[in-house]
């Protein structure tokens, strides 16, 4: 075998179990703090404060209706539900802005 | 005729007489009793009502033995399954899994209803590799019933959500060859609970 293609079979064997790597849930509660076009951040209920990643596959609802994505701005309450390997590199699918909760 | 040879003639009637005495009887014990009981033919309609067709019946069940096919649907276990109730509150918008640990090939059947819709995510964490947990069944219910097979060991369970302002209780009961469960509240830590019974 040619060292060249040996390389290639493991780098697609490599990205293949990357791949195949299972991305978790998350579900985050809270105000945002700053709302940038690719981001937002989100002061949780419980105190921590995460960057989570928003782009044009991200759907965003209020009052159960679609809404545009510019509709996320620092102090509107959030209910997020991301996927990614961890809650700090997580991309939201899908944004609810709601009335605040009480604590 | 002589003395002797009338006493013969007698003899001789009265043992023809026992002999057909004897073979109306027993052939009345042949097609009443013995033809249902021992080969099911019941002529009569007596095997029926003194129950002896049930003792034909009842031959090839005990005499039978039949051992389940390897890849058939039939599981067969040495060890006794359990049964699990539990109640369970999701606060507004929060989120829990709870799950059960299965080997590879244990089976158990369950039943889950919500006070409101809530999002579900039936799925696992195999115990070989807990980062490749695979999904099986996804969506937005109020309820949710079904028997499972578990393709390999590790936990098996539900992600719920809960997409409402208020509370939603989730009831689930389930029976099955579970060795333990596991809650996890709002993406915390799982911890063990203890189950309903042992049979």
């Amino acid at each position: 075998m040619k060292p060249r293609l040996g390389i290639a079979i493991a780098v697609a064997l490599l990205l293949a179990a990357a791949s195949a790597r299972a991305h978790d849930e998350f579900r985050i509660i809270g105000t945002i703090a700053a709302a940038q076009p690719a981001q937002i951040q989100v002061k949780s209920r419980e105190g921590k404060t995460l960057w989570i990643k928003v782009n044009d596959t991200t759907l965003v609802y209020r009052d159960n209706k679609k809404v545009a994505r510019a509709e996320l701005k620092a102090g509107r309450f959030v209910v997020v539900d991301a996927l990614g390997d961890t809650i700090e590199d997580s991309l939201a699918l899908e944004v609810r802005i709601v009335p605040s909760l009480p604590k | 005729m002589t003395a002797q040879a009338l006493l013969v003639a007698e003899s001789k009637r009265a043992l023809l007489k026992a002999m057909t005495i004897a073979l109306v009887v027993a052939a009345s014990v042949l097609v009443v009793a013995v033809l249902p009981a021992e080969y099911g033919v019941d002529v009569t309609g007596a095997g029926r009502a003194l129950g002896l067709l049930d003792l034909y019946a009842a031959q090839g069940a005990v005499t039978e033995t039949l051992t389940p096919a390897p890849e058939g649907p039939v599981f067969s276990r040495s060890d006794g399954y359990r049964t699990d109730a539990r109640s369970l509150t999701l606060g507004a918008y929060g989120t829990l899994e709870f799950k059960y640990e299965l080997d590879e090939s244990a089976a158990m059947i369950y039943d889950w209803t919500a006070s409101d819709a809530v999002g579900f995510d039936f799925h696992t964490e195999p115990a070989s590799n807990p980062d490749a947990s695979e999904s099986f069944e996804k969506g937005e219910a109020s309820t949710g019933r079904g028997a499972y097979v578990a393709p390999y060991a590790g936990i098996h369970g539900w992600y719920w959500k809960n997409n409402t302002d208020h509370d939603v209780t989730i009831t689930l009961t389930s029976a099955g060859f579970y060795s333990s469960g596991k809650l996890f509240l709002n993406g915390g830590p799982g911890e063990d609970v203890v189950l309903a019974g042992t049979r």
